[in-house]
This record gives structure tokens, sequence and C-alpha cells, in this order.
């Protein structure tokens, strides 16, 4: 429930992307002429390993910047155009993301990480001294929920296995109320336990309303989750479609499934 | 009984000016600490916040006769301007940007008071400076007491810091800026503000400092105090609020008011030898510690259970 | 060759991995278990990153526990950690060449090797590994172990965020390596199907304890989930 991202009831905010590219050096990595993403609840997208799938997550957080091309924020009733916002100002507009590669505050305890992604901004002045108690008192029972649900081994301490930084990178953002979550391989490395308990939460929230849209390489995840798939190579999303159709298609398998998949 | 007295006291402008320097020493440390223990910042250049305080200070008193409270008011003023000016600009710079760009802002400092001779005085000096109240004999000493209490005011604000959300975004802040960015937290504003914040206290720490030499001179501002703050906090521990205080009594208590002091050397070994000997253990000792204990004497940062009564684990 | 006896490890005062007994022969070995349950840790006191506080590592006869990393690598064990396996400074090509270093074969060879194993590397020998993305890294790490010559592998869940194909490619490619250059190969994987596949034998970890080792193809439903739950 950080500033300015109470959900909007009715519409589903999607994110509008025209003539985005990013290039490194020689190499485009993203070159995407039109994409809408989030018009359905979950959106999967996959592509082989160096499609550009992270770079376009990256490029709508603004977390890298793009060369050219504008990413809108559209909720039905008002369109923000997010390419021109600094990325603190796109999460709070409820756009959120998690990270492929685990990131974590080296300072920061597994509480505090939590609380940090829950509190408000009136609450993190310098002079507001005295208001840890209110922000455990706010939010101390919806991450204890969390806390429930996956375990950890020592939720006062520090999270130290690649698990546990994965699950927390995910619980932060989650905590954020987001509209539209971006997963970029939430479950990679987890157990198949945890992974069931992570999209079980997922689904939680996606029927009270959140959009995912969800980069994944285990297939169970993708096929079993998502409303629709989007398929990305060399840059470029290539098809769009239901999990069925894309499964079967000559090229999803020849370029990213293999023939052990069909 | 008075043999002792006179052993302890028998010099006592000496030992309050130790106790001065002390004070000041600790309390741009826990500043520092603010900056470089919890947020990330590497500020090479505390002696040029502290200076731009400490002559505001004194030009307002000396040549405009300004009161003692708005002189005061315009030295931290004066800091945090700086600050906020630096915040701006390191925000994007990598450590060793920081520490350049801070250490320059420093020597622009010290350059421009050497230079502006009209208002600073130059290497001439400004003056003088008196104790804005005067109870007779000991003023010196009540002007201590007031510096204990600005210093332990410092202290208190630094550990609440530490148990407050604020405290918690510029750690967050200061070890993953991308990270606390993705999760609404506005790093630049954040860097920025307590730069501005922190070094608005270095500017009245100088301002604070104006009566106790009565003349100021751009010397008193060389990079030597600013390795003399960054010495103690990190032997003391970067990442404690006590961590200044603990190496500040280590390094300038010990040499600067023990030894100097209490023990009987003779003259020339004081004057000479002490200095230069003084200086190597402080290197030697940093070394130590960086190899051995990196993270100072009192070690890495705590965050215990920061609300009593709350069944956190 | 390879013999851990009364192994125990851990962080600071925390014990993690308490009292395994487990022995690895010319063969692929896979460790199985719930996150947190040390696979990591255990992987990472093999390969002298973290002190034994009890027991002893035993390869090729020789005690290994206790020696620094780089012997260790030496000796022929080669580990691809789990996270952040490269140089990100170095380009691809020159993080393998630092695994050809201590290899005896051409390194040209292998460099290709790699890249026919890794196609999608063959584009980006002069990226800095530092911006690869992450499947790619993770090929980059598994590359440099493979360009080793080691003699025991050591892989901490190598085909985590590596595209479907790829892992297929993998797994074939970790029975043909160890078939043909008789490499002893440790694995812990979260995809513990495919894992059982390429596996010889398999350790079921929980809490540090080891539940279960026994043939991979006897390893019962039962027993994996055993290691899992609690
Ligand atoms: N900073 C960079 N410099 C050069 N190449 C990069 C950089 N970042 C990413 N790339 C390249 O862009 C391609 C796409 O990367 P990424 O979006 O991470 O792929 P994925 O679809 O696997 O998530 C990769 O080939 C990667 O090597
Ligand atoms: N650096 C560390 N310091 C303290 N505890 C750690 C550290 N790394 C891992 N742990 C703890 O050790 C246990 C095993 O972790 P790990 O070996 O990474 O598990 P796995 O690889 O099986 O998922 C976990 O409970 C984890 O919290
Ligand atoms: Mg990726
Ligand atoms: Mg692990």
């Amino acid at each position: 429930m950080s500033e300015g991202n109470g959900r909007t009831p009715g519409g589903r905010a999607v994110i509008r992307i025209s003539g985005l590219t990013k290039s490194f050096g020689e190499q485009t990595v993203v070159n995407i002429d039109e994409l809408v993403l989030g018009s359905k609840r979950v959106e999967g997208l996959i592509g082989p390993n160096g499609a550009g799938k992270t770079t376009l997550m990256r490029l709508i957080m603004r977390s890298t910047k793009a060369d050219t091309g504008t990413v809108t924020l559209d909720d039905g009733s008002t369109e923000v155009v997010l390419s021109k916002l600094a990325p603190h100002r796109i999460a709070s507009l409820g756009v959120v993301k998690t990270n492929q590669v685990t990131q974590d505050f080296a300072g920061l305890t597994i509480w505090d990480s939590l609380l940090l992604a829950v509190a408000q901004r009136r609450d993190e002045r310098p002079h507001r001294i005295y208001r840890e108690r209110h922000v455990v008192e706010t939010y101390g029972e919806e991450i204890q929920g969390y806390l429930d649900t996956f375990e950890f081994s020592e939720p006062g301490g520090f999270a130290h296995s690649a698990g546990e930084k994965k699950l927390l990178d995910l619980i932060r953002c989650l905590l954020l109320n987001p509209k539209i979550l971006l997963l970029d391989e939430p479950t990679a490395g987890l157990s198949e336990e945890v992974t069931a308990q992570v999209i079980e939460m997922l689904r939680t929230k996606v029927a009270e309303g959140m959009s995912v849209i969800i980069v994944e390489h285990d297939l169970d995840v993708i096929w079993g989750f998502s409303d629709i798939v989007h398929f990305m190579a060399e840059g470029d999303v290539i098809l769009e479609g239901d999990p069925a159709y894309i499964r079967a298609h000559s090229t999803v398998v020849e370029k990213y499934l293999g023939s052990g998949h069909v | 009984m008075s043999a002792v007295w006179e052993y302890l006291f028998g010099s006592p402008a000496f030992l309050i000016f130790g106790t001065y320097t002390l004070m000041m020493i600790v309390g741009l440390g826990i500043l520092l600490h603010l900056q470089l223990g919890v947020t990330g910042i590497g500020n090479f250049g505390v002696a040029g916040f502290w200076g731009a305080g400490l002559y505001t200070f004194g030009i307002l008193q000396v040549h405009y006769d300004v009161g003692f409270w708005l002189a005061l008011l315009a030295a931290a003023a004066a800091g945090g301007v700086l600050g906020l000016i630096t915040g701006w600009v390191i925000a994007d710079l990598d450590d060793d940007g920081v520490l350049a760009a801070t250490l320059a802002v420093a020597t622009i400092v010290f350059l421009a008071i050497e230079s502006e001779r009209d208002i600073t005085g130059g290497r001439v000096g400004l003056g003088t400076i008196d104790f804005p109240f005067d109870v007779g004999e000991r003023t010196d000493l009540a002007w201590l007491g007031i510096l204990f209490g600005v210093t332990g005011v410092l202290l208190w604000y630094a550990r609440r810091v530490h148990r407050s959300p604020y405290g918690r975004l510029l750690i967050a802040t200061g070890t993953n800026e991308p990270l606390a960015r993705s999760l609404t937290k506005p790093a630049k504003r954040t860097k920025v503000g307590v730069m501005a914040l922190t070094s608005a206290g270095m500017g009245a720490l100088g301002g604070l400092y104006g009566p106790i030499v009565h003349f100021l001179f751009p010397t008193q501002l060389t990079v030597a105090i600013t390795v003399s703050v960054i010495t103690a906090l990190v032997l003391g521990g970067q990442q404690r609020p006590l961590g200044a205080f603990v190496g500040a009594v280590l390094t300038v208590g010990l040499f600067d008011i023990v030894i100097k002091l209490y023990v009987p050397l003779p003259r020339d070994v004081l004057e000479h030898t002490f200095p230069v000997t003084k200086q190597v253990v402080f290197g030697a000792l940093l070394i130590f510690v960086l190899l051995f204990r990196p993270l100072g004497f009192l070690g890495r940062m705590r965050r215990e259970t920061h609300v009593e009564g709350l069944t956190r684990v | 060759m390879f013999e851990a006896s009364g192994v125990w490890t851990g962080y600071d005062e925390i014990d993690v991995i308490k009292g395994l007994d487990f022995s690895v022969g010319e063969e692929v070995f896979a460790i199985l278990g719930a996150n947190g349950a040390g696979k990591t840790t255990l992987l990472s006191a093999i390969a002298g990153l973290l002190p034994l506080t009890g027991g002893e590592i035993r390869f090729g006869g020789e005690t290994i526990s206790g020696i620094p990393p780089w012997r260790i690598a030496a000796l022929g064990i080669g580990l691809v950690p789990q996270e952040r396996g490269v140089f990100p400074d170095l380009t691809v090509l020159d993080n393998l060449r630092v695994g050809g270093l201590v290899a005896k074969q051409a390194r040209g060879d292998r460099i290709d090797e790699i890249m026919e194993l890794f196609p999608a590397l063959a584009g980006l020998r002069n990226q800095r590994a530092g911006t690869l993305s992450g499947g790619e890294t993770k090929m980059v790490a598994a590359g440099r172990a493979l360009m080793q010559d080691a003699k025991l592998l050591l892989l901490d869940e190598p085909t985590a965020g590596l595209s479907p194909l790829y892992v297929e490619n993998f797994f074939d490619r970790i029975r043909q390596i160890h078939e043909t250059k008789q490499v002893a190969i440790i694995i812990t994987e979260q995809n513990a199907t495919k894992a059982l596949e390429v596996a010889d034998r398999a350790m079921v970890l929980s809490l540090g304890e080891a539940m279960t080792i026994t043939d991979a193809k006897d390893l019962t439903t039962d027993q994996l989930r055993k290691g899992y739950k609690i």
C-alpha cells in the first residue's frame, strides 16, 4: 500500500509498449514495435536465454534506459508515460518487478527488509525518529502472514541461502500491493514444494486483482499458470497465444523447448 | 589531595582545550557515521563542511556583529547548503568519485577562505570571536559543558535513527540503491537529504568551534581534521553510533590528552618526536584495524528488536 | 575416489551440515533436498571455501579438508557455484581461459567444445561476463569448470535459469562428459526428476543430514518427499 498505488476498481491496467529499442554496442537486444502487456490476468513471457526478456522488463521499470520508444501505463481512465519517470515513481504507480539475479540489502535482516518495503514515505522522514512502533504495528501482521506462509530459518536474522533471498525479493514486491507484478524467473532454484506455494500465493493475489507477467523456464509453471503466453526471441515478441497454441508451435519447439517437451 | 588535584588539573587550559578537540572529533564522527557507516557515503571533505560553518560564523560575528544564535544558524545553513549541493553532485557517482568530489569540496572551501582575504582575513586570521556569555573565570568550562551536551544530542539522534524507519531507508539506500528504488524509495533525494542534514550539523559544530579558538586561520581546516575524524570513526566502528566516541577516546583522548598532559615527556620529544610518532601510530593502528577488524572495535551494525512488547523474533 | 566422513560445517556458530558420511566413486552423484537443506554449504566446504568443524574429506587418497581452495582446484576438483560464478570484469573468453589454466588439453579445442555445448555463447565471446543475461552467466560458469580438466566436478544447481532446450542438452552432456572423460560429478538440482535420470546414485539431504543414500533408480517418491518435508 505504498503511496499512490491503491488499485483502481474496474479496468485492468495495461502496459503499452511502442517502438521500444535497446542496443548494447552492435547488438540489438530489444526491438519491439507494438506490445501490450497485462490485458490478461496472468501472462507468460518465454524465450531462449538471451532473448531479451530481462532487458525488456528492466526497460519497463527504467532500471535500464531505452534507446528509443515509449512505455505507458494505462489503467482505463488515465495514461501515464512510464518511460519519462524515475524508477521509484514507476514502482509507486504499482508496476513492480522481482529480480532474476537475487538482490538483497546487505545490512538489513529479513524483517527489516520487509518493513522497508511497506514503510510509507511519511514515516521515513529524518525527524520521525519515534515512528518504528507505528510502522511495525500497522504492517507487522501482514508481514507475519507472509513469514508464516513461507518458511525462513531465522526471520529475525539475515537471509542466507539463495532460496531465501529469492522468496524475500518476491515478498517485498507483494507487500507493495502492485497493480502489475513483473516476475523474472521467480521460482528458479526453488524446490517443487516452495514453487507450488509461490504459485498458490500468486493465484490469491491475482484473484484479488493483481496482474502478473511472468518469465520462467519451469514450463509446468508457465503452462499451468498463464492465461496467455508471449514468445520472445532475438529481442522481439514473435508469437502470442494461449499456452496450448504456443506449446505446439514449431518455432517454439525448435528455438526453445527442444524435442523433449513436445 | 591537592597534589593529585594539581597533577590532574594543573594545566586546566590544556585539558579543556584537549577535550574541546575530542568533542569536535566525536561530534563530527557521529555525523560522518550517518553518512559513511549508515548511508555508505564516503565523505572525505569533513573539514570543508565544518570550515564553511566556522568561517560563516566568524565572518558574521566579526564583520557584521551578528548575534550568536543567528550566526550559529547561518553556520548550520552554510554547511547544509554546501551539503545539499555536494549531495546532489555525488548522488550518481561511484565510491571513488564520491571520495574525490568531497575532497574537492573541502579543498575549494579551503582555497576560497585563504584567497578571499578581504572578508576572511586569509592567513592573517579572522578575529576575535568570543564566547556568547561570560560566567567569569570558568566560562571555557561552561562552553565545554555545552559541547558535551551537543555531542550527547547528536549521539542520541544517531541512535534513534538506527531504530527508526528513516535509518532503515538510509541503510537500504546505501547498500543497494537500485533495489531501494525499485521498492518506491527515492534514492537520490534520500542521499541529498542526509548529506544536507548532516553537513548542516557539521557546519553548526564549526560555528561552536569559533569561540574556542577566538581567531580563525585557514590552517585550522586542512585535511588533518578530516583524517582525525575518519581515523576515530573507522577505529571505533563506522557502523555504530558510539564508534566515533570510542575511536576518538583511543586516538585523540590517549595522545592529545593523556600522554601530552600526564606523561612527563622531555620538551623536545614532546615537540618534535611526539607528533610524528602519533601520526605513525594512528596510521599503523588504522591498517591493523582494517586488516583484522574492518568494521572497527565495536564491529558490525546491530539491528535489534526496535519496538518493545512486539513479538518480533 | 571421494570420501566424506563425519563432516560438520556451517557459518560462525551455526552448524548447517551435521555429520555427513558419504562417498562418491567414478559416477554421477545427485544431492537433492529442499531449499536451505545445506547443499550449497556442503559443496562450498568440499571446494575448500568453508572450513570443516568436524570430520574429514578425502580425495584420491589424500586428505583435502583444511587445505586452501586453489590447491583443491589444482588437485582436480572444479566447482560451479550456484550464483556469481563468473569474473564479471573478464570477457566470456577470458573466463573460459581462466578455467583452462589448470587444464592440460589444448585450450582452443576446449573452447570450441564449450561453444558447441552452448551455441548462445558463440556470439558473446568478447562480452564482459558481468553484462550477460542470467542464463548466459550460468553457461559461462559451467563452461569454465568444464575447461578445467577436473576429476571431480561440483555442480550447484547448474540448470536453474537455463531454457528447456539447454537444460536438455546440458544433462545429455553431463552423462557424456562423465563417460568419455571419466569425470566424477556431484550435482545438486531442484529438478529432481531430471537429476535422477542422469545420476547413478543420489543422496537426499534434509537439514544437513543424509536421509537416504541409494541408487538413483531405486529412490522412491516417498524417500524423496521426506527430504522436502519437516
Ligand atoms: N550491459 C550489457 N552489455 C552488453 N550486452 C548485454 C548487456 N545486458 C544484456 N546484454 C545482452 O542482452 C541479451 C539479452 O539479455 P537478457 O535480457 O538478460 O536475456 P534473457 O531473455 O535471458 O533475460 C543477452 O545476450 C545479453 O548478453
Ligand atoms: N553465509 C551464511 N551465513 C549463515 N548462514 C548461512 C549462510 N549461507 C547459508 N546459510 C544457512 O545455511 C543453511 C543452508 O543453506 P544452503 O547451503 O545455501 O542451502 P541449499 O543450497 O540447500 O538451498 C540455510 O539455513 C541458510 O540460511
Ligand atoms: Mg533473464
Ligand atoms: Mg543452494
